[in-house]
């Protein structure tokens, strides 16, 4: 079973200037119980901002799952919705 | 006979309380040979700056007109004065000179420290004879240089330091020597590691307050280093490969600027770039790691950064910011470069046309423009390639 949820957020140019240098503080951010159950990782450029309809940079993966115009905000929630589910058993390593 | 690069690093400090430096160091190039000039002015400030300047001037001149250098030293020895209650002439003076044919040297001291010479890392002790002209004492030694040999001339405020502060009679030539053979141990990339290693020593000995203008010029003997920067992805997608390739096998270290570059490099490599996320501030961009590559930053932010730096630091590495990050080790990369080569790729990412976005960030050709024209004028070789 995956115990982690997993972050990845775009290192881009245009994501680092879109605020992705912010959302680095969010392993800090997240609630006590939670913050072992979080992995902030970086990730080379995913050329997202290339195409219009993936939405505008800073570009985050949730366990798989592309979130456009990423703030500290809406990571948070993502990673706490990811973990109730990860508490329910509802997501396992398969695939990911 | 291999090629071989004459890496020349010259520093010095002044004594506490002057505003002139009364030791003076003079290089010059010529298509024929390498000139070294170190002259410590008798005294210290403005008196002891002007001599040591003539000195350095005079000689440098004839020897660059080929002047043989018994003549050149003869002229300055009689040009100097002499302090008419010491003896002694109001500025002393070390010569090197390199002969680009076979890299036959030759060293002359008047009144100054010996030069130090090390071959292999070890300190060797070349035969000195002495030559007398207008009854002055000049000791002169020959040699050939090889790779790695490293030279140093330096005046006496190096080997006084400490004296009275940290030891009873200065850090001497002896110490000196042995504190350059540990750095050279290290198997410096440069010169200048070594030169800046011995005047911080210098600096620490006197606790920050030179008793004496000291001033250090070192040679390294050594292969070009070289560095090939790839940069932006190429026009041509059915390029890619044959650049890559091209780019990995180029001599020296290899450095890639850009996020979508890095992974077309990775892609070549069949591997993926990994982030150090922990690098990332919010003015630059994080260091990737990639098998075969010395460095992997962000393009267009930190290459503008390491610009910003490289001008901040005026080319002297010990003055860059202790941090490490992606625009610090790009400007370390370069600054240890004697030739450049930009490979840039000239595909434009379509969102960077955003207005919203584009009073970021320049345009890489203005950036790559701009870099080239200010290393140019400090020395190094740069050449560009657009694809």
């Amino acid at each position: 079973m995956k115990t982690k949820v997993q972050v990845q957020i775009c290192v881009g140019t245009a994501c680092h200037i879109m605020g992705a240098a912010d959302l680095i503080t969010i392993e800090d951010l997240v609630a006590e119980p939670l913050r072992d159950r979080v992995e902030v990782k970086g990730i080379s450029c995913l050329g997202l901002c290339r195409d219009e309809t993936h939405g505008k940079p800073p570009f985050v993966i949730i366990d798989g799952e592309t979130l456009s115009g990423a703030t500290l905000d809406r990571v948070l929630h993502r990673i706490e919705r990811q973990a109730e589910k990860l508490s329910d058993g509802g997501v396992s390593d398969a695939g990911s | 006979m291999t090629e071989l690069f004459i890496d020349i690093s010259e520093l010095a400090i002044k004594k506490y309380g002057e505003s002139l430096c009364g030791d003076q160091i003079k290089t010059a190039r010529t298509e024929d040979k390498t000139i070294i000039v170190l002259s410590d002015g008798l005294g210290s400030g403005v008196k002891a700056s002007i001599l040591a300047t003539l000195t350095t001037e005079i000689i440098i001149r004839m020897l660059k007109a080929d002047v043989g250098l018994a003549d050149v030293v003869e002229t300055v020895i009689g040009t100097l004065p002499v302090c008419k209650s010491r003896k002694i002439a109001y500025s002393t003076f070390a010569v090197m000179e390199i002969q680009h044919a076979d890299y036959s040297y030759k060293i002359v001291n008047f009144d100054s420290p010996p030069a130090m010479l090390f071959h292999q890392g070890r300190l060797m002790h070349p035969e000195r004879r002495t030559t007398r002209i207008r009854e002055r004492d000049i000791f002169v030694s020959e040699g050939r240089l090889e790779e790695g040999d490293f030279a140093c001339l330096l005046s006496d405020g190096i080997l006084h330091a400490g004296l009275g502060v940290k030891m009873n009679f200065g850090w001497g030539w002896d110490n000196v020597a042995k504190h350059v053979e540990q750095r050279l141990a290290k198997q410096p990339r440069c010169a200048w590691e070594v030169t800046h290693n011995v005047l911080a020593e210098t600096f620490s000995l006197y606790a920050g307050q030179p008793g004496d203008d000291a001033s250090i010029v070192g040679l390294l003997a050594r292969q070009q280093n070289r560095l090939t920067i790839l940069t932006g992805p190429p026009l041509e997608r059915a390029s890619e490969s044959a650049i890559v390739d091209r780019f990995l096998r180029s001599a020296g270290r290899r450095v890639v600027c850009g996020g979508t570059t890095g992974n077309i490099v990775a892609s070549h490599l069949g591997t993926e770039v990994e982030v150090e996320i922990r690098t990332m501030t919010s003015d630059v961009p994080p260091v990737g790691q990639l098998a075969g590559i010395d460095l992997l930053t962000e393009g267009i932010i930190t290459m503008s950064k390491t610009l910003e730096l490289l001008q901040e630091c005026d080319f002297d590495p010990g003055e860059l910011p202790s941090e490490r990050n992606a625009a610090v080790l790009l400007a370390q990369e370069i600054l240890m470069a004697d030739s450049i080569h930009f490979i840039v790729g000239q595909s434009i990412n379509e969102f960077y046309q955003n207005p919203e976005f584009s009073k970021h960030i320049s345009i890489r050709k203005n950036l790559i423009r701009e870099l080239v024209f200010l290393l140019n004028q400090r020395g190094r070789e740069v050449t560009v390639e657009y694809c």
